[in-house]
């Protein structure tokens, strides 16, 4: 019955409604869209050389334009979408839980263990965040997987310091003294009453964040320490269409307009899903029908 | 009494907010006159419309949203109809406003001479003259050592003081018509007592008349000749503060009026075994005592009242029993063991035997949770108290016991009122059906008939499940009716304890004496005899808040 009224109020927020609409189509094309391009993403056919886009001549994977080796940029940016999100919301996931886990527990914490996690995150940000990925990255190699741990560190410091500072508010509200008073210990307090309150806030930086992280994944690819052709993703793309700017503007651009609407509609419907995900503010917003 | 020309006429004014389902009518159709120096009070729980009806006067209402019908005619011209410069010029010259709570309506960030000047300059007063007036007024407000504060900011002023300097701030150009939204509410009572005693001198001095906004009818009973009650948005009485109050013909007057003390003491010798002991007990923040030397018992089924004003302690006293702050001298002791130096179990029996309910009905239920979860917390806490599946009907007799019911087990706190988010708190800390219950301001934050229906509740579980309280309030009143042991607390000290009969009917410290004198009573008669009596003696007293 809850879910089906979430979708009712989804529907009724059209900004929202559509915003959705573009992630489902996104993660589809991730989880399916490279075996349906096969091999007219990787195919070379230099007839096809920077051909433009909206030309209906060829087939479908070279509407939106082909790039430098003749292949449709369309079936590019099916193969790229699995590295791509997969990297950012692998990234965004570890980064959300172990930040928003640590900055719970060292705005708990009235000890040693909250300033030893606290002077932690500082000496994270205190620290370039582009010069520790390219180090790390040099060491260790461009694997997809240290790509994301990597980006994973460098964003830390934010759900740190943003779950500690929640956590050091709601703290001081008379339901957790409520159930101190009923006998409760701290993991109770943090699973129960902390972490539900924390969330929807971990979330909206997790949306913004998804955005950053995809563009930050893309400028460590352009540098060469990410992703490493033949592996593909939009950051990439737009990075290897940038020198054909003058004369080829759509290698670069259809990837970046998909990262732009990507990251849009993760914004939209993570401020849906705030206002929606609260009784507080359902409440006051259910019968208005708008967000 | 007939005056042949109004100060202030409200003309049927009706104000309607859009709200989610249609128009929300905030005031309808309410007409209210003020002669000139008169003093006229509203009277009004939350929700009556009586504040909105006073920002309608001043035009502190935001015209799109609310909408507005009817008339506010000052000396017969139009407010609504007259053009701004003229309406500016008539709002802070000739009708001037002091609001609740002073320190959110000062600007933190210019001294508070700064602010005073800058009414006087606003309405073209020249630079010194200004100066010279605003220290005037803060003097006459009783501002003590006006000349080296006025370059103080508003933190460092006491609220008490901050509603002085507010008020200087309204009196500035002497204006004919003072409106006053609920000046004394944030304040203690003995501050209270002063501010209502210096709103009465101005008015006597200066012939202005005063539009007093408030929920107290003893703030009413002691500063109005006329009253009127609103209700919903509705005046349903009005007419001369004595007939009002001697014989009030709406039933919600009477309700608003009727002493209820009688219903809720059932007065208990303390023969029945301890439950509670505190024995010299302090707490320390740092090097600040907040408590000192505290010792008192707590009886089975009986109330122990600790009440004083704000700093004196009593909520530290409270968080000490509840197990959220050790103290640092003395012990408590639950049955006669310490609670901070208990085993396993008995820690577990003593948090289902000493519950708590607070201040803040807002913040004191997990918005995120269903009443079902809320108050079904506790036996998730202590697993072997009632099996899963009970829950939800043990639930529902608990919202039985309080006045909801069962249908209200899967809404989330946001959609009930204050009042009613009180009752869930009261049912979930009935859920283990506790000894004792700590209840730190727990009806302070409700209207008056809230609170009557919620200390009935109070009184009558006590009956039914031999429950014992500590009741902690401000208000003498409230104690007084409620109480069967009080304990009168200053500034971390007990200045005085005992039975609450004999604490109220012969107090013993003068600070007691002085409390009880000022916390105002509903009876304009009575009232004005005990305003005499208190102005008598604190005439050697001091006077600054």
């Amino acid at each position: 019955m809850r879910n089906s009224s979430l979708l009712a109020l989804l529907r009724s927020d059209r900004v929202a409604f559509v915003a959705a609409i573009w992630l489902m189509l996104v993660v589809g094309i991730a989880l399916v869209g490279p075996e349906v391009v096969g091999k007219a993403a990787t195919g070379l056919d230099l007839r096809a050389r920077n051909a433009p886009p909206f030309d209906f001549s060829r087939g479908w994977v070279h509407w939106l334009g082909s790039d430098a080796l003749g292949r449709g940029i369309l079936a590019r940016i099916f193969l790229a979408a699995r590295t791509t999100l997969g990297i950012a919301v692998a990234s965004v996931l570890l980064s959300m839980v172990i930040g928003g886990t640590l900055g719970i527990i060292a705005g708990l914490s009235r000890g040693s263990l909250g300033k030893v996690i606290m002077r932690g995150t500082d000496v994270i940000m205190s620290f370039p965040s582009l010069l520790m990925a390219l180090i790390v990255l040099y060491v260790l190699g461009g694997a997809p997987a240290n790509l994301v741990v990597v980006l994973a560190i460098t964003r830390l410091p934010v759900y740190v310091r943003t779950a500690r500072a929640e956590v050091l508010e709601i703290r001081e509200r008379a339901f957790i003294n409520a159930a101190r008073v009923m006998g409760a210990g701290q993991v109770h307090l943090a699973l129960r009453h902390i972490a539900p309150l924390v969330l929807p806030t971990l979330f909206i930086i997790g949306s913004l964040d998804f955005a950053y992280v995809m563009l930050a994944e893309s400028a460590l690819s352009f540098l060469g320490m990410g992703v490493q052709p033949p592996s593909i993703t939009w950051g990439l793309m737009v990075a290897e269409g940038r020198s054909y700017l003058n004369s080829a503007w759509w290698l670069s651009f259809w990837p970046g307009l998909f990262i732009m609407l990507t990251a849009l509609s993760a914004n939209l419907l993570a401020s849906w899903f705030r206002i929606a995900g609260d009784p507080t503010l359902r409440a006051a917003q259910g019968n208005t029908g708008h967000a | 009494m007939h005056e042949p020309k109004p100060l202030l006429e409200i003309d049927r004014l009706s104000v309607d907010f859009p709200a989610p389902d249609g128009l929300f009518s905030a005031v309808r159709d309410v007409s209210i006159t003020i002669a000139p120096s008169e003093a006229l009070a509203i009277i009004g729980e939350s929700g009556s419309g009586k504040s909105v009806t006073a920002n309608a006067v001043m035009g502190l209402l935001d015209a799109p949203p609310a909408r507005v019908h009817g008339d506010v005619r000052f000396e017969g011209r139009s407010l609504f109809s007259m053009p701004d410069r003229q309406r500016r010029d008539l709002w802070g010259r000739r009708i001037a406003m002091v609001f609740q709570d002073p320190l959110t309506h000062l600007n933190p960030v210019y001294p508070v001479g700064w602010q005073v000047t800058e009414v006087c300059r606003i309405h073209g007063m020249a630079r010194t003259e200004a100066d010279r007036r605003a220290m005037e007024l803060l003097d006459r407000v009783g501002i003590p050592d006006v000349r080296r504060r006025m370059g103080d900011f508003p933190h460092e002023f006491s609220g008490g003081q901050r509603q002085r300097v507010m008020i200087a701030m309204a009196m500035a150009l002497s204006p004919d018509l003072l409106i006053a939204d609920e000046p004394t509410t944030a304040l203690d009572v003995t501050v209270q007592a002063q501010i209502l005693d210096l709103l009465r001198d101005l008015r006597t001095e200066s012939g202005m008349a005063l539009m007093m906004i408030t929920h107290d009818l003893g703030v009413a009973a002691d500063i109005a000749e006329r009253v009127v009650v609103m209700r919903r948005g509705e005046i349903v009485e009005e007419g001369a503060l004595d007939r009002v109050f001697a014989a009030p013909v709406h039933p919600y007057t009477r309700q608003l009026l009727t002493d209820r003390s009688e219903e809720y003491r059932s007065a208990r010798p303390g023969v029945a075994p301890a439950v509670l002991e505190l024995d010299r007990v302090g707490v320390h923040y740092g090097t600040f005592e907040a408590v000192r030397d505290v010792t008192v018992t707590l009886r089975k089924g009986e109330i122990l009242g600790i009440v004083g004003e704000s700093g004196s302690g009593k909520s530290s006293l409270a968080s000490a029993i509840l197990k959220l702050r050790r103290p640092s001298s003395g012990n408590i002791r639950f049955h006669g063991r310490d609670i901070y130096a208990l085993g396993r179990e008995e820690e577990t029996g003593f948090h289902r035997g000493v519950q708590a309910i607070f201040q803040d009905p807002f913040s004191s239920l997990n918005p995120r949770m269903t009443v079902l979860k809320v108050i079904s917390e506790p036996w998730l806490l202590h697993r072997d108290v009632l099996p899963r599946d009970r829950w939800r009907g043990r639930a529902a007799e608990l919202l039985d016991m309080v006045g909801l019911t069962e249908s209200d087990l899967d809404k989330y706190p946001a959609e009930f009122s204050g009042g009613q988010r009180q009752r869930i708190a009261i049912a979930r800390a009935l859920a283990l059906e506790p000894e004792v219950i700590v209840c730190d301001e727990a009806v302070s934050a409700l209207d008056m008939t809230v609170q009557a229906q919620v200390i009935t509740l109070l009184a009558d579980l006590r009956t039914r499940l031999g429950l014992s309280y500590v009741f902690i309030a401000h208000d003498l009143t409230l104690i007084r009716k409620f109480a069967d042991h009080v304990l009168v607390m200053k500034a971390g000290d007990v200045v005085e304890q005992g039975v609450a009969e004999e604490v109220f009917s012969r107090p013993s410290a003068l600070y007691t004496r002085q409390l009880i004198a000022s916390s105002p009573v509903p009876d304009p008669r009575r009232q004005a005899e005990r305003r005499t009596a208190r102005r008598r003696t604190l005439v050697h007293a001091s006077t600054a808040p």
